[in-house]
């Protein structure tokens, strides 16, 4: 069955693509033909994961009431000044740890001079001289895990986003929220070392992931929190980049692997016909599928950058620098190193290697948010098979994580917990449906589900003596209603009808307390050895 | 009841309330009478009409009435900065020094007139009209008819509510001179503590790595029991200092025996007027008299000081001024499109010194002129730090060793308006800031003190500098000063 789905949608794919094969086949041509291959480098802005915004307490919430969320220094009212929210620095050491980079003891922050009617203090507060972190790399996957790419990292910065514009053409008014006016943004510049679709997906997902599991970002693209620049250029065999034009707010993998293609097909094609790229600002058209150039911004744009008077130098510590008085409104590195979780890269690997997943079960965990949980579930149970661990997340975890909304970090539930649960499970003690339904309640309870299964008394037999005994009273019994029952018995293979019903009665008779694993065996050895007796 | 309330120092006022010798309400009738008295002078915008003196007399300052600058956000108050711009917009909260203020029983009597957003000398500039000097004002002629002496500036309406009596202190905000330079012109003590002493927040800013809020007072007592009032570090302001600041505790008497008075020697320029240099030369004897050591410094980034400031000044205006584009607050323009709208409500909100600054500050920060001249300007700003950093070090580690400078504070006493408007707002500005802006430059505290009245009747002050944050040393010699003078202050008469 499910095999048949997969030919059905492989079959759709090679029919979709199919349509779009001349041009994307006669780009290559063009390509090959030129010596022409793409140079791709991206800006990355991630809204971070912060209760409040970057320079002003005001709350960072998606879909609040409109202009609900805005403080008077959101507002840029006269007088106020920004202050420094430090969850938004951790955030950002964070990320320049993860994707190793140098970070800048010292970083400033400057002032980016434009008039937006959504950017209220016709600036925005960016570091663009020294930013907080530069110089790193990052490695992600590639070909299903067969291959490794890294990536130069070339600076991490921290910036405010600005509000929302809303034009309505009827009216020709323009409505402003500044809900998100001042959230914290997370800037990651990219050199231009990817070469297509494939890598550069492959790249903001692993990017995607690992701000996820740095808490730094939760990375949702269709709300706007993980948004990509993407900057193209077709280099000639000479290996020199060619006038790249850079298409703006990308939110959705899919959306970039489509404006790669486009960009690549236009601009090969511009290049064919013998005209010379524009340097430009590209905006994408995700209904029409195509990129349109964005005529109103000023190509040559002075953003008139300056240091940001009203607020000092971004000092951070380590060990050696910290202060030491108690004042603990510092930042000091070396702490953040030690709390720092596993980064993708690093997870994937102990899955594979050490926990006995193949790539796509880890790429799975790794995606849902589960691999940590995983990993911590097998390291204080060691003996736990990983296959029922994987299909426990993979299913039970999966449906709950759906249906309640929780993260494996908020869920309450400790890895602990959960492995003694699971280890219940293996021992069969419990059932599947038992541990799922004990999980669910151990969400809102402060007792563990171990405990949950304990006060609801759902411990199984396993005395097996106990069990051959509530056998043999169920065969007895159903030999007594119906002599004939076991007259069809084929003792090689007992009949499976037969077996279901015993089964059946002993559940019934050991009040649920019989666990079908268990039974089902026995009921089939006493069944092959019936001669004997 | 006891007369002349309007002259007395607020410590004085204090007492007298404090013995029942005189009520709240009797106070809060001597300035508001005042105040009508000397209305012509144009020293307040906005003049806040609660009923005053009935219940709040809670508190250190015990219901004292003071004037606010009006670039100080105050709840529920209208803070225009002297401009269209901002003519309607009425602030949600308290400036951080307002709040301070008013926490210790602080009245506020009304909002003081100033050039607009604070950019001048004279207090001439404002959309509500000049500010005009109480000294030589012929009260009894129409306005026309005075031939009028201007206050300096920018806050002009803050030392004019202060010298007259309308109220017994007032705030000012001193980004190159604008607290010291109408102080001096007006006779008044006027004190811009270090940059960082006292909070910004709520301060609409001008040039932020400059703006200084500073006070406005009768006696040198009273410019310190409001400075401790003001003073310690503000969550809302990332740019106030982290460490507390000791308060400044004055005795009875000062001496000044132990202090080393520096003279900087690039202080003395061919346009210092005679009387002033004087008055100099005086004071500096006066210091050696008292047992202090008088000796001769050189601060020598001091003549780039005013072309880097106007640069740096500058470039923070033009950013500054970015947020009036008319939508969350302001005057709002309008146009077919944002960019029309916006140009319209900046061309009728703004006047001309602040549009020359937007454009001069947009000017330097282009992407071709940052590394000539913005760029230069704050490494000579760090040169100019040094200066400083260097006199006031002690001998042992290379420096002069000084405690304080001595210094003039403006060229000349007060011109009359008439000459002042011979020249452009820049050129006056960089005339009347010559002495004052390297304080701003390097976030020294400084205070101006008047010394005497010159032969035409205008007051002449002097100007003290200290090292960051020596604000004790600083008001100490300031009060020294003070004794040894004796200035007489403005004596007006309405009775005939």
């Amino acid at each position: 069955m499910l095999t048949r789905i997969r030919c059905c949608t492989r079959a759709a794919h090679r029919y979709l693509s199919s349509t779009q094969a001349d041009t994307f086949d006669e780009w290559k041509k063009y390509a090959d033909e030129s010596n022409l291959s793409p140079m791709i480098g991206l800006e990355i802005h991630a809204q971070i994961n912060s209760t409040a915004k970057l320079f002003s307490g005001s709350e960072n919430k998606f879909m609040a009431p409109t202009n609900s969320l805005v403080s008077n220094y959101d507002a840029s009212v006269p007088g106020t000044l920004p202050v420094l929210n430090k969850r938004c620095v951790e955030a950002a050491v964070y990320t320049a740890l993860a994707l190793n980079c140098k970070l800048n003891m010292q970083s400033q922050f400057d002032r980016k001079h434009y008039f937006y009617a959504d950017t209220p203090q016709g600036y925005q507060i960016t570091q663009q001289r020294c930013p907080i972190a530069v110089n790193g790399t990052f490695s992600f996957p590639l070909s299903s895990g067969k291959k490794v790419k890294t990536i130069h990292i070339q600076q991490i910065q921290l910036e405010q986003d600005s509000g929302k514009s809303l034009h309505d053409d009827e009216t020709n008014h323009t409505y402003i929220d500044l809900n998100r006016a001042n959230v914290g943004l997370l800037e990651i510049v990219t050199s231009p070392g990817l070469t297509g679709a494939e890598d550069t997906c492959a790249f903001v997902k692993e990017l995607q992931m690992t701000l996820q599991l740095l808490g730094a970002c939760d990375g949702k693209m269709q709300e706007g929190q993980l948004r990509v620049d993407l900057n193209l250029s077709m280099s000639g065999k000479d290996e020199k980049p060619g006038t790249r034009a850079e298409v703006k707010n990308i939110s959705g993998i899919s959306h970039l692997k489509d404006v790669i293609e486009y960009e690549i097909k236009r601009q090969v094609q511009i290049l064919n016909d013998g005209g010379t790229v524009e340097q430009e600002t590209r905006a994408y058209d995700s209904v029409k599928k195509v990129t349109t150039s964005m005529r109103d911004k000023e190509e040559a744009q002075d953003y008139r950058f300056m240091p940001e008077p009203n607020l000092p130098p971004l000092t951070l510590y380590n060990d050696e620098t910290a202060p030491k008085n108690t004042d603990r409104n510092f930042i000091n590195v070396d702490e953040l190193k030690r709390k720092m979780p596993i980064i993708p890269g690093r997870l994937r690997e102990i899955l594979m290697q050490r926990l006995g997943l193949q790539y796509k079960q880890a790429e799975f965990l790794l995606e849902k948010q589960l691999a940590s949980f995983y990993r911590d579930v097998l390291y204080c149970a060691p003996d736990l098979s990983p296959t029922l661990v994987y299909n426990w997340m993979r299913i039970k975890l999966v449906a709950l994580q759906h249906t309640s909304g929780f993260t494996a970090s908020e869920s309450g539930v400790t890895a602990q917990e959960l492995a003694d649960l699971l280890t219940m499970e293996q021992n069969h003690l419990i059932n599947q449906s038992q541990s799922k339904e004990a999980f669910e309640l151990a969400l809102t309870d402060v007792r563990s589900p171990v405990q949950i299964v304990k006060d609801n008394d759902w411990i199984g037999i396993i005395d097996m003596d106990v069990i051959r005994g509530f056998c043999d009273n169920a065969i007895a019994q159903l030999t007594d209603e119906n002599p004939d029952f076991l007259k069809n018995l084929n003792q090689e293979t007992p009949h499976t009808v037969i077996v279901r019903q015993i089964v059946g009665l002993v559940l019934k008779l050991s009040q649920g307390k019989a666990k079908r694993k268990l039974v089902t065996p026995v009921v089939i050895s006493i069944l092959k050895n019936l001669d004997s007796e | 009841m006891v007369s002349n309330i309007v002259n007395r120092t607020a410590v004085e006022v204090l007492k007298l309330l404090q013995e029942g010798t005189v009520s709240l309400p009797e106070v809060y009738a001597a300035c508001t009478k005042r105040m009508q008295q000397v209305k012509d002078l144009n020293a307040f915008i906005t003049t806040t009409n609660h009923e005053k003196g009935q219940d709040i007399s809670q508190g250190s300052l015990a219901g004292l009435p003071f004037g606010v600058k009006d670039n100080y956000c105050t709840k529920g108050e209208k803070t225009t900065c002297a401009s269209n711009m901002l003519k309607q917009f009425v602030p949600s909260y308290n400036a951080t020094v307002v709040e301070k203020l008013c926490a210790a029983g602080g009245t506020i009597m009304g909002k003081t007139n100033m050039d607009e957003f604070a950019m001048g000398s004279g207090s001439v500039d404002s959309a509500f009209g000049a500010v005009k000097s109480p000294w030589k004002y012929d009260f009894g002629k129409s306005e026309d008819e005075n031939d009028w002496y201007i206050t300096g500036g920018s806050s002009g309406g803050s030392a004019v509510a202060v010298a007259t009596g309308s109220c017994f202190f007032a705030l000012g905000s001193d980004t190159g001179g604008s607290v010291r330079s109408p102080a001096a012109l007006c006779g008044t003590v006027g004190l811009k503590p270090t940059y960082g002493a006292l909070s910004r927040h709520g301060l609409i800013s001008l040039a932020n790595a400059m703006d200084t809020p500073g006070i406005f007072t009768r006696s040198v007592d009273d410019a310190a029991l409001f400075f401790n009032i003001m003073s310690g570090h503000d969550p809302l302001d990332s740019t106030s200092a982290q460490h507390t600041t000791p308060n400044v505790k004055l005795a009875e008497v000062e001496k000044v025996k132990d202090l080393v008075i520096g003279i900087p020697k690039e202080y003395h320029g061919p346009q210092l007027s005679p009387e002033i240099l004087d008055a100099w030369d005086w004071m500096a004897g006066k210091f050696s008299d008292a047992g202090a050591k008088v000796v001769s410094v050189s601060l020598p980034n001091t003549m780039h000081s005013i072309q880097c400031y106007y640069i740096l000044s500058s470039g923070d205006v033009a950013s500054n001024m970015a947020r009036y584009d008319g939508i969350e607050f302001g005057h709002r323009g309008s146009g077919s499109s944002f960019s029309e709208m916006l140009a319209d409500g900046r061309t009728a909100g703004f006047g001309n010194t602040v549009k020359q600054r937007i454009l001069a500050g947009n000017y330097f920060l282009l992407k071709q002129n940052y590394t000539k001249y913005y760029e230069q300007a704050l490494k000579i700003r760090r040169l100019i730090v040094n200066d400083f950093r260097a006199v006031f070090a002690g001998n042992s580690t290379g420096g002069s060793g000084v405690d304080l400078l001595l210094t003039p504070v403006s060229i000349s006493t007060a011109a009359r308006y008439s000459d002042f408007i011979q020249a452009n707002n820049r050129s006056r500005c960089a005339e009347h800031d010559i002495y004052t802006q390297p304080a701003n430059m390097s976030g020294v505290p400084g205070i101006s003190v008047p010394i005497k009245i010159s032969k035409e009747g205008l007051p002449v002050s002097l100007q003290l500098m200290a090292d960051n944050f020596n604000e004790q040393t600083l008001l100490r010699a300031a009060k020294f000063i003070e004794q040894e003078v004796a200035f007489p202050g403005l004596q007006l008469d309405f009775t005939s």
